[in-house]
């Protein structure tokens, strides 16, 4: 595998995996600090789904957009399969319940005096939810990076949505499988330690940020 | 009687799930401003949830709350308006992850005081509960006698209108509780701050208050000039 090549793949691996830890972690957040603060009906049929969907296979995942956004699929006219927007779709829907879960987790365990607290020194409903946030802000950190990490290390959603084209879709994941197809395992095995490292290499960082932010773990 | 900071009109309220079948009935309840009354009565009685309700921190069932003459859950916002007059140091309060002045400053921020007039009010609230130069601390570790005055000294940098107190003593030794006695007495003296607090110590109560009020069953049972309360010894 060229240089080229392995970079382009990193590139594709990290932005579109990238992409769908934000938008992931943008809808399940808030959601999972609505379910962690109210009651309402419905509430353990919403937690059992999110908690039965995060064994969703890859591969369901793959096929179930692929047949959305093939050609003769109701949202074919977008034309989006085999795209990397397509990947990030696909690995968003993915991830959406791990990030969830693992987020309301978090906000359940922060102390429920930390809301009155913030509401009775001032702080509106919106700041209150802040506040809750912002105590729980290494475990949902762990979430995000949990769900960045099931995205960026996975390949059926990827070879499916993607196609594993060169230099426009093939991220790292296709590459070791492709590798592996030609029985080039030393390759194969030398990619999957180099996302590890990047993997590790994004941890380390953004933990840091957040102990530079006067945070503590 | 000049004027009133809480008025109280068939106020009910209950929690709503199990195990908890208590319900808190208060008909009438007038606490005139710049006053001190003290929320005595047993376990269960309902002390916890009166200020609860008078935090604006749930809402009543029925009945009308006003606060400073204006009935405050009329405004659609939540409580929020009335909860800035309001603030509630609770029996076992919670303290942010962070330093001891990023909370004390934590309701002067929100309520968007310049850094320039919050740090000395942080000084003074600090200073007022002894414990000056303890700002850059962390809050982890602190003992609950110490997190007990960081979160008054919370309450007070506010200057709050109206200052409720869920047992402020309990967590401290017999002399700090005394010197949270005169800390109270003094907010109430220069910001004319009215303030009300439950407690078991009808002495304390006795001491500190212009008024008691004695709850039962969650309904109020009697109520009382301080010098004039009959001390039934029935609920210390």
């Amino acid at each position: 595998m060229i240089l080229r090549d392995l970079g382009l793949a990193v590139w594709v691996s990290l932005k579109t995996s990238g992409l769908a830890a934000v938008i992931a972690s943008a809808l399940a957040v808030p959601a999972a600090l609505y379910l962690s603060s109210r009651e309402f009906r419905g509430k353990k049929v919403v937690l059992a789904v999110t908690q039965t969907w995060m064994a969703a296979p890859t591969v369901v995942i793959g096929l179930l957009f692929y047949s959305l956004l093939s050609r003769s699929g109701p949202l074919g006219g977008l034309g989006l399969l085999y795209t990397q927007t397509a990947m990030t779709v696909g690995q968003t829907f993915l991830i959406l319940p791990l990030v969830m879960g693992f987020s309301y987790t978090a906000l359940r365990q922060v102390d429920r005096r930390a809301r009155q607290t913030a509401l009775t020194l001032g702080a509106s409903g919106r700041q209150a939810g802040w506040i809750v946030l912002r105590e729980a802000r290494f475990p949902l950190l762990v979430a995000v990076l949990a769900g960045f990490a099931r995205a960026v290390s996975e390949v059926g959603i990827a070879m499916m949505l993607g196609g594993n084209i060169r230099n426009a879709t093939r991220n790292i994941t296709t590459s070791i499988a492709l590798e592996t197809a030609k029985g080039e395992f030393r390759d194969g095995v030398v990619l999957g330690l180099l996302l590890l490292v990047i993997t590790l290499g994004i941890n380390l960082l953004v933990q840091s940020g957040l102990r530079g932010r006067g945070g503590d773990s | 009687m000049g004027r009133l900071a809480y008025r109280l009109r068939d106020v009910g309220y209950a929690y709503p799930a199990p195990p908890s079948p208590f319900a808190l009935e208060i008909g009438s309840l007038d606490v005139p401003e710049g006053k001190t009354l003290a929320v005595v009565g047993p376990n269960g009685a309902g002390k916890t949830t009166l200020l609860l309700l008078l935090a604006f921190l749930v809402r009543p069932l029925r009945g009308r709350i006003d606060l400073f003459g204006r009935d405050a859950w009329a405004a659609d916002d939540g409580g929020a308006h009335a909860r800035r007059d309001a603030v509630l140091l609770a029996h076992h309060p919670y303290l942010f992850k962070g330093t001891i002045a990023d909370n004390v400053a934590f309701g002067l921020k929100v309520r968007k005081l310049p850094d320039a007039e919050a740090r000395p009010r942080v000084a003074e609230a600090l200073a007022l509960v002894e414990l000056d130069g303890w700002g850059g601390k962390p809050v982890s570790g602190l003992s609950a006698g110490q997190t007990q005055r960081v979160a008054l000294a919370r309450a007070l940098a506010l200057r709050p209108r109206a200052l409720l107190l869920d047992e402020p003593t309990a967590n401290l030794d017999a002399a700090l509780g005394l010197r949270t006695e005169a800390v109270l007495g003094e907010a109430g003296r220069t910001w004319g701050t009215t303030v009300i607090f439950s407690t078991h110590d009808l002495a304390q109560a006795s001491r500190l208050a212009d008024d008691i009020l004695y709850l039962s069953d969650g309904k109020r049972a009697e109520r009382a000039a301080a010098a004039a309360f009959p001390f039934p010894g029935r609920f210390c």
